[in-house]
């Protein structure tokens, strides 16, 4: 993320607009990109069977439990990790981690992990890896389907999905773009982790820093957030957020920036716009 | 209307961001916001966030934070009870969000100076290299017929006097005008006429997608108003001088601010409307 390459900082006055415009829509479009492309690893890899771990954030000790604290420097911040076992044969019990091996060797999309303090054998298991050696975390897999969608191909969409848009048009007449995010439910705190770490913040950084969104043109974005199950949006978001104290800190903040976020949207006239989907209707997002 | 919040945003170079020292002394300088805010907001620490990193410190442990940590972090928040953050260090832009909320105007327009000038002392105490700083305020109104041509009437009018570029738009129509306000505000007469044939049309074609844009601009102080959707007209105030955003509070908003109320209000500009 360096920002040097895109920036001439002596001509900053005049050129800040086109810049910060050509490097949002770059890293939005690599994000939505690389969201869709490990989606598509965990999908094919995942039909294997795996098993979540637990990782402490301080030492990176892994326990195949949830545990209060660790037991190598007693932190209680922990990352669930997926690991998948490499030779499966009929006899593996995911308890029994002396069969578990970590390797280093890199392979296309499945790397082995090379250096982990841990209180496992480092046998037999093959660890999912994204960039940078990082393990597959739970927020990888929470967050899927995003698209950059025009207006009018998202109405299309809408209309044969049958879903009626008609309380929310004149609303949104104004705007132009469309980023269609899905969230599991069933992993909701990490899906708000990963939201708010690759969606909400450069929306944020990017679509309210300058003034010329108040041009007759310009580019408003709707943020339309959809979820796996019946549930909306926001009836999720509100569960989380009544059980703040069960989550790490990282969750909390997460959820602290998206209302900070949100109102700051709501402040400079709706620049992006979060809807949700609710019964065959949509519905403007207010947290 | 509704005023929200006074924005008062800073542009760094990215160069500077990375250095030891300068680093150290932006910590200090955002565990001052805590004074310069409502006495409710004190911020305990700060959380650092950036690519792959993620801690929480204390005023003390300002001195402990490493080179290495410093080129990883892009994001500084301030850690408060409240959900509202009194500032965002967001890559090379430091937002310091002055809220409205439970003040009244005597009460931010101070605050606003107060700002500036704790902001000037830090910046030539420090010699950061290129700095862009700038004060903005985002106001709705619900839309009426008249808006544009009460724009003129009042809005332009009351803004400090000097000579402005008068900048119209439409998705097919831009013009420029050079006034001087307050001498030559009926020169705006040919655009209210403008805007009274726009509104006949709009009325026979119904002919929505148009959307309008009005600037005003004085050096690097501008005043934009612009039709947000069917119901709704935004204001918007930037100003890189303390003296002139204030003034434009104070002469468009005086005694609409409710005093000391626990919510937010939806009150109409009467001004406007």
């Amino acid at each position: 993320m360096q920002l040097d390459e895109y920036f001439d900082f002596d001509e900053f006055d005049e050129k800040l607009i086109p810049a910060w415009e050509l490097y949002f829509s770059g890293q939005l479009i690599s994000t939505a990109d690389s969201l869709r492309h490990r989606g598509n690893i965990l999908h094919n890899n995942l039909k294997r069977s795996f098993q979540k771990f637990f990782q402490c954030d301080n030492c990176g000790s892994l326990f195949s439990e949830n545990t209060e604290f660790c037991t190598q420097c007693s932190n209680k911040d922990f990352n669930c990790r997926i690991i998948v076992p490499h030779q499966i044969d009929k006899n593996f019990d995911p308890k029994n981690l002396n069969h578990i091996k970590f390797y280093n060797k890199p392979d296309s999309d499945i790397q082995l992990l090379t250096e982990i303090t841990s209180n496992i054998s480092k046998k037999d298991v093959l660890v999912l890896v994204r960039d940078e050696n990082q393990i597959y975390t739970r927020g990888d897999m929470s967050i899927s389907d995003v698209c950059f969608f025009d207006k009018d191909v998202w109405y299309n969409g809408l209309r044969s999905a049958k879903i009626d848009f008609t309380s929310i048009e004149k609303r949104i007449m104004f705007y132009s773009t469309v980023i269609q995010v899905k969230l599991d439910t069933n992993n909701f705190d990490a899906a708000i982790f990963t939201l708010d770490e690759y969606i909400t913040r450069y929306l944020q950084v990017n679509m309210c820093s300058d003034e010329n969104t108040y041009d007759v043109n310009s580019n408003n974005v709707i943020l339309f957030l959809l979820t796996n199950t019946d549930k909306s949006f926001s009836d999720a978001y509100f569960d989380l957020q009544s059980n703040q104290n069960k989550f790490i800190d990282k969750v909390e903040y997460a959820i602290k920036n998206i209302n900070n976020i949100f109102r700051n949207w709501k402040e400079l006239n709706d620049i992006v716009l979060p809807i949700e989907q609710i019964n065959h209707g949509l519905r403007e997002i207010k947290l | 209307m509704n005023l929200n919040t006074v924005f008062y945003k800073i542009f760094f170079s990215a160069i500077d961001r990375k250095k030891k020292n300068f680093f150290r002394s932006l910590c200090n300088l955002l565990f001052c916001f805590s004074d310069i805010n409502e006495p409710h907001t004190k911020i305990k620490g700060l959380t650092l966030n950036g690519f792959h990193y993620y801690r929480n410190i204390h005023h003390s442990q300002i001195n402990e934070i490493s080179e290495k940590e410093i080129a990883k972090i892009d994001r500084i928040t301030p850690i408060v009870d409240m959900d509202f953050f009194p500032f965002i260090f967001d890559r090379d832009c430091l937002e310091i969000r002055n809220s409205s909320h439970s003040k009244n105007i005597e009460d931010l327009i101070v605050t606003n100076e107060n700002i500036d000038y704790k902001l000037k002392k830090w910046i030539n105490s420090n010699h950061p290299k290129k700095i862009i700083k700038n004060l903005e305020t985002h106001l709705r109104y619900p839309f009426v017929k008249s808006c544009f041509i009460d724009f003129n009437k009042n809005t332009a009018k009351k803004l400090p006097p000097g000579p402005y570029i008068y900048k119209l738009k439409t998705n097919n129509y831009d013009k420029k005008y050079e006034i001087e306000i307050p001498e030559y505000i009926d020169k705006l007469k040919n655009i209210e006429a403008f805007f009274d044939i726009k509104f006949l049309q709009r009325g026979k074609t119904n002919n929505n997608k148009d959307i309008y844009n009005i600037k005003l601009i004085n050096k690097k102080s501008k005043c934009i108003i612009k039709q947000l959707s069917e119901d709704f007209i935004g204001l918007s105030f930037y100003s890189n001088d303390v003296k002139w955003f204030n003034c434009v509070l104070q002469n468009h908003i005086d005694k609409q601010l409710p005093k000391h109320s626990s919510k937010i209000p939806y009150t109409s500009l009467p001004c406007l409307s």
